[in-house]
């Protein structure tokens, strides 16, 4: 299991997502729609979806584009030391506990200050291979996020790792029970399908002709 | 062979709604294109197998907007074709018929219990009485679907008539209990009849079931023929059946076909009853006056009324003592003076009765030696084609079939009568089919209590004589007479009267109207009725060669010299 | 709950209505002012006598007096370049709560390290005190402990590389607290004055940057000088130029870029601050041609004596604060700053942590004082 770098700690939390707060330089910044595990004291494992990163406004920046020009080590110091305050929104999706993966939210919410990790290949292709894709409806039902693009993200990071696991049928699988899920909201099912058609994952109708 | 081997058995479906009394409903989980209207569909559920035919196709959506959009232009081919399996779908609806008590699965425990149960007795075939339940699956029939409703082809007393569309499965249909009572073959014209009644001929004459009585009003089924868009020969029975078909001709010198019959039959003057006139009401176009005079007739002369009347000239007269012009004796005018009947009526009845008069094949006296000759072929076991030759009018069938049928009739009934008196010392008489065409020239409204036909019709098979009519146009024949009909083939039917005649008397049908109007020609029946344990729609088999090498052996296949002398060992 | 409105409007009003009066008094005492300043010209050594005089009769005064540099001199920008290495150090704190549960404070040092042609450096220091630590410690006194490590953060940093090198810190270089008895405080205090010792060992020029002065070290050091010797400490008491600040003073002198004259701080302080730490300051415009704006820099006396320092200084400080556009601050003073603040959201994160550890080993963290409880209760973020 990759334990992957720390993405950064809860802020706040609560059962059906947290907030993590961090300071990531550009390069090493989490992915929107990326999938990630929150280790908790028991051993259990937390999972969840990043559905929101918003980065504050710096202040000092805005102040140095006013300068007449900015030597080259403000720069530098600025693209790679300073790191931009970030908070990372995640939605929870499910959680893993002795060596078995639920889809059900997680019974107890982290306390603040547990480490985020991203998930690897193998977390990412056992969690969406368990059970029936039920941990979908989590993020159909979350209010006031890009639901679309959360899914769109989502279903390309699993897919891929599904396909190069030889489990090609999974995308179609997922896919298909979105459509079910969606199937008496026909104004969010066009906008999921629609960002769904972008992530050209159904080029080659997949592995599974 | 089957056309599609993958088809049997298929899973095509489940059922999400319907009922006993509307039909059930069953979203298809294939290609709408994969099922037609008329396939036999099964659906086992709770320890039964339903049994049922496809009535109705519908498309639907879980939104009309997915049906409205075209979201393969918008999405990638995949994700289209995965959005509309969800969101589009297609409904049938299956017009449930028959259930069958299939008990738990083989080697469970509840199943030995089930069949010890049912040890011995036949597994019944039930008219459907319940449902299935929500998400049964539904699946095509296969062969032993088929065998188990209709009979397996290869058992005795099983005739096939054609086979399902979808897997080209054999579907029998026992004649022996078909010809029990009168049944009919329905069609609009050129919608294949006369073929499909051969086959039925064919069936019955080669498993001696009956003695078939033919009238054979347009020389179709005695001979070989030419179909008329196809140029191909036809075979008749007579070349197939040889000396057990006998070809009886209307009057002397009456050729079929350039063929000579068997032998010929003139109708006698005394064998005309004034029934038989009244039954001409129409086609002769004579007034209400008609009875009267015709009972007068009868009064005066008793059995020969018809020659005398035929005697008698209209307007015939003489001149008195006084020089002044009265009736001849021999003149219509004088008899009815005599009788107390109407001159009018009695001269108009003369003129109009000089075309029966005329009829080359009425000849004084009576037609014993033939109508025995015929009689005795029957009782036999031969069948009787009876050839019109080219006495081909409405006025010769409506009077040749009438009086001939009545007078075979009445034999039959005094043999049964006879028979039922004494089982042991008579001879059981002998099931007797007589096939009429155009049907509704002799069985509607107005004729249908006066002819011989609605009488065996309604009789049934009391007196072993039952009815095939042949017919393109039901809705004329009597519904009363329409719904003692057993079992009806129909082919394709496009007038709404006709439809619903066919349908007459059968609980339920309006499942299947649209069917008959959906038939392919020459193609496909629906066949339904008494005789048929549940509706069912077919691909009728060829009137071919490889028809009659089927039902007769290969003795049929004309060989060459070549082969002969093979076959005798040179 | 919010202020009565009506009563401040009341007071708003009678305050606008007094200030053009005000104004005029102002406009007045800092025409004075500037008189004496300019009677000043080559008087540095009269000045310098008089204020020593009456620092001995005054132990309380505060002052500026006069360096080698002449009193009006205004110093243009330098030549020089800046230094090659320029540092800054800041520290916040976390001061112990009684309310909260357990108890805790935390002083946290940054700083960054900026040299020419390479990518500047950050550095944390991040303490945690607890128990003895924070037992009986004032706010004050944490201060103090984050002044000492901001100090020796810095001398650790001085300690790599050669060349001219600058260290700032945000504020006055004089610490300057009540004397205390608190022996603890005094070493402190000891180890404060041992980092500017070693930073001037290290040569690196130690500088305190304040960003808005109100200071009036040089006014106080004009009343003195606007009369007689006699009455000088009846003035210094009663302050005919009071209100007058020394940016005030200076605003129109000194153009974008230019420095006043060197000036010494005369003050109690500077018993502890002697020698080559005796304090000095100097006053710098960073700002604009339509917009001065004057800073005032303090650094120790043996930066003084080198003129080359002082420019390199002058230079360096010009080049910092033209990196932040249009509010010219020293960039590298504030990143500093972010890199060493600690906010509330820390702050309870690092309670929790407590919390936890304390749990962990069986201690219960007690219970939140009732005040602090109440407090707490409005504006917790729930989390959407």
């Amino acid at each position: 299991m990759m334990a992957g770098i720390e993405i950064g700690r809860a802020l706040r939390s609560s059962i059906t997502g947290c907030v993590v707060g961090c300071r990531v330089s550009q390069l090493d910044a989490p992915e929107f729609g990326g999938m990630v595990s929150i280790p908790l004291d028991d051993g259990s494992k937390i999972f969840g979806l990043i559905t929101d990163i918003h980065i504050d406004d710096d202040g000092l920046v805005r102040q140095l584009v006013t300068a007449e020009n900015i030597s080259s080590e403000v720069i530098e110091d600025n693209r790679l030391n300073r790191n931009v305050p970030v908070e990372i929104s995640v939605l929870f999706i499910g959680f893993e506990r002795e060596g078995s993966y639920s889809h059900l939210l997680p019974p107890r919410p982290p306390l603040s200050l547990l480490a985020i990790y991203p998930c690897g290949d193998r977390e990412i292709g056992g969690f969406t291979s368990a059970g029936r894709l039920g941990y979908l409806r989590h993020i159909l039902r979350a209010v006031d996020l890009p639901v679309a693009e959360i899914l769109a993200a989502h279903l390309r990071q699993a897919g891929a790792i599904q396909n190069k696991n030889g489990n090609g049928d999974w995308v179609e699988a997922a896919t298909r029970e979105l459509i079910t899920l969606l199937r008496d909201d026909y104004a969010t099912l066009n906008t999921v399908l629609g960002s769904l058609a972008d992530t050209h994952l159904y080029l080659q109708g997949g592995s599974n002709d | 062979m089957t056309e599609n081997p993958g088809m049997e058995g298929k899973n095509i479906g489940y059922i999400v709604g319907g009922g006993l009394r509307e039909s059930l409903r069953v979203r298809l989980t294939v290609d709408p294109q994969e099922v037609q209207e008329g396939a036999f569909v099964v659906v086992e559920s709770g320890g039964w197998s339903f049994y049922g035919l496809v009535t109705d196709l519908a498309l639907g959506a879980t939104d009309p907007r997915f049906a409205d959009e075209q979201s393969e232009e918008r999405l990638p081919a995949e994700l289209a074709k995965l959005l509309h399996g969800q969101t589009l779908y297609t409904t049938l609806e299956m017009l449930p018929a028959l259930m069958m008590e299939t008990g738990p699965e083989p080697g469970s425990p509840a199943y030995m219990e089930w069949a010890n149960a049912h040890l011995g007795g036949d597994e019944k075939v039930l008219p459907v009485k319940t449902i299935p339940s929500h998400h049964a699956i539904a699946r095509l029939a296969r062969s032993s679907d088929i065998a188990q409703i209709f009979g397996a082809p290869g058992v005795e007393g099983n005739f096939v008539v054609g086979t399902t569309r979808e897997q080209d499965l054999a579907v029998c249909v026992n004649l022996k209990k078909m010809i029990q009572r009168s049944a009919g073959i329905f069609g609009a014209t050129g919608s294949g009849k006369s073929f499909l009644t051969r086959i039925v001929l064919a069936g019955l004459i080669h498993n001696d079931l009956a003695s078939t009585l033919i009238f054979d009003m347009h020389n179709e089924y005695g001979w070989d023929d030419t179909a008329s868009d196809t140029n191909t020969k036809v075979a008749g029975l007579r070349n197939k059946f040889g000396a057990r078909v006998r070809i009886v001709g209307l009057g002397r010198d009456n050729t079929v076909r350039g063929q000579t019959p068997d032998f010929y039959l003139e109708i006698g003057e005394e064998d005309i009853t004034p029934e038989d006139i009244e039954l001409l009401s129409r086609t002769l176009n004579l007034r209400e006056t008609t009875p009267t005079t015709l009972e007068a007739l009868q009064q005066s002369f008793g059995k020969s009324w018809f020659h005398e009347f035929s005697q008698m000239k209209v307007g015939a007269v003489v001149e008195d003592e006084n020089g002044k012009k009265v009736p001849a004796a021999d003149s219509v005018a004088y008899w009815a003076n005599q009788n107390g009947v109407n001159v009018a009526a009695a001269e108009g009845l003369r003129s109009k009765l000089s075309r029966v008069f005329n009829l080359p094949y009425v000849v004084s006296g009576q037609m014993e030696n033939a109508l025995q000759t015929i009689i005795a072929d029957l009782s036999a076991g031969k069948h009787i084609v009876f050839s019109f030759g080219k006495h081909e009018s409405d006025l010769d069938y409506l009077l040749v079939t009438n009086i001939l049928t009545r007078r075979i009739r009445e034999t039959w009934g005094k043999r049964v009568n006879e028979f039922r008196s004494n089982p042991g010392k008579v001879k059981e008489p002998r099931q007797l089919v007589v096939v009429v065409e155009e049907a509704h020239k002799l069985l509607n409204r107005e004729m249908a209590s006066q002819t011989t036909f609605s009488t065996i019709a309604r009789e049934m098979r009391k007196y072993y004589v039952t009815l095939l009519v042949i017919d393109q146009r039901p809705s004329q024949i009597y519904d009363e007479v329409m719904s003692q009909l057993g079992t009806r083939i129909s082919g394709w039917l496009g007038d709404e009267d006709d439809i619903h005649a066919v349908l007459s008397g059968l609980a339920g049908r309006d499942a299947l109207r649209g069917m008959l109007a959906h038939l392919q020609p020459k193609e496909e029946v629906l066949m339904l009725g008494w005789g048929v344990p549940m509706p069912i729609l077919l691909r009728t088999r060829r009137y071919d060669d490889e028809f009659w090498k089927e039902l007769l052996g290969k003795e049929t296949e004309k060989k060459s010299p070549e082969e002969n002398l093979k076959t005798l060992g040179y | 709950m919010p202020v009565d409105f009506q009563q401040i409007r009341n007071q708003a009003v009678e305050m606008g209505r007094q200030a053009p009066e005000q104004m005029q008094r102002s406009r007045t005492l800092l025409q004075n002012a500037l008189e004496v300043f300019e009677s000043l010209g080559d008087r540095s050594e009269e000045v310098r006598e008089r204020v020593q005089k009456a620092a001995a009769e005054d132990k309380k005064l505060r002052c500026a007096f006069p360096s080698s540099e002449p009193i009006l001199d205004s110093i243009s920008e330098p030549d020089c370049s800046p230094a090659e290495v320029t540092l800054a150090a800041d520290g916040s704190q976390i001061n112990p709560s009684r309310h909260e549960a357990a108890d805790f404070g935390v002083v946290n040092c940054g700083a960054l390290r900026m040299a020419t042609e390479e990518l500047p450096r950050e550095f944390v220091q991040s303490h945690l005190l607890y128990f003895e630590d924070i037992e009986g410690k004032s706010e004050e006194m944490i201060a103090l402990m984050r002044d000492v490590s901001e100090r020796k953060l810095l001398v650790d940093l001085a300690k790599e590389g050669s060349g001219s090198a600058v260290a700032l810190t945000d504020g006055m270089l004089d610490i300057y607290r009540e004397p205390r008895q608190d022996a603890e405080f005094n070493r402190r205090f000891d180890d404060y004055l041992a980092s500017l010792r070693a930073l001037a060992e290290l040569k690196t020029i130690v500088a305190g940057y304040v960003d808005k002065p109100r200071a009036d070290l040089l006014v106080r050091m004009l009343e003195l000088m606007d009369g007689t010797e006699e009455d000088m400490l009846q003035r210094a008491r009663e302050r005919p130029l009071g209100g007058v600040t020394d940016a005030m003073l200076l605003h129109g002198r000194l153009q974008p870029g230019m420095r006043s004259a060197v000036f010494g701080i005369e003050s109690s302080s500077s018993e502890q601050f002697n020698g080559p730490l005796r304090l000095h300051f100097f006053y710098l415009n960073v700002g604009f041609e339509n917009l001065p704006q004057l800073a005032r820099v303090e650094i120790p006396a043996w930066v003084v004596e080198d003129p080359a320092l002082v420019d390199t200084l002058h230079a360096t400080l010009l080049f910092q604060c033209r990196m932040t556009g249009s509010v010219p601050y020293p960039y590298i003073l504030h990143r500093a700053h972010e890199i060493a603040v600690v906010g509330l959201a820390e702050r309870e994160q690092i309670g929790a942590m407590i919390d936890i550890e304390l749990r962990r080993n069986g201690v219960d963290p007690g219970i939140r004082s009732s005040k602090q409880f109440m407090k707490d209760l409005a504006g917790k973020a729930r989390y959407e």
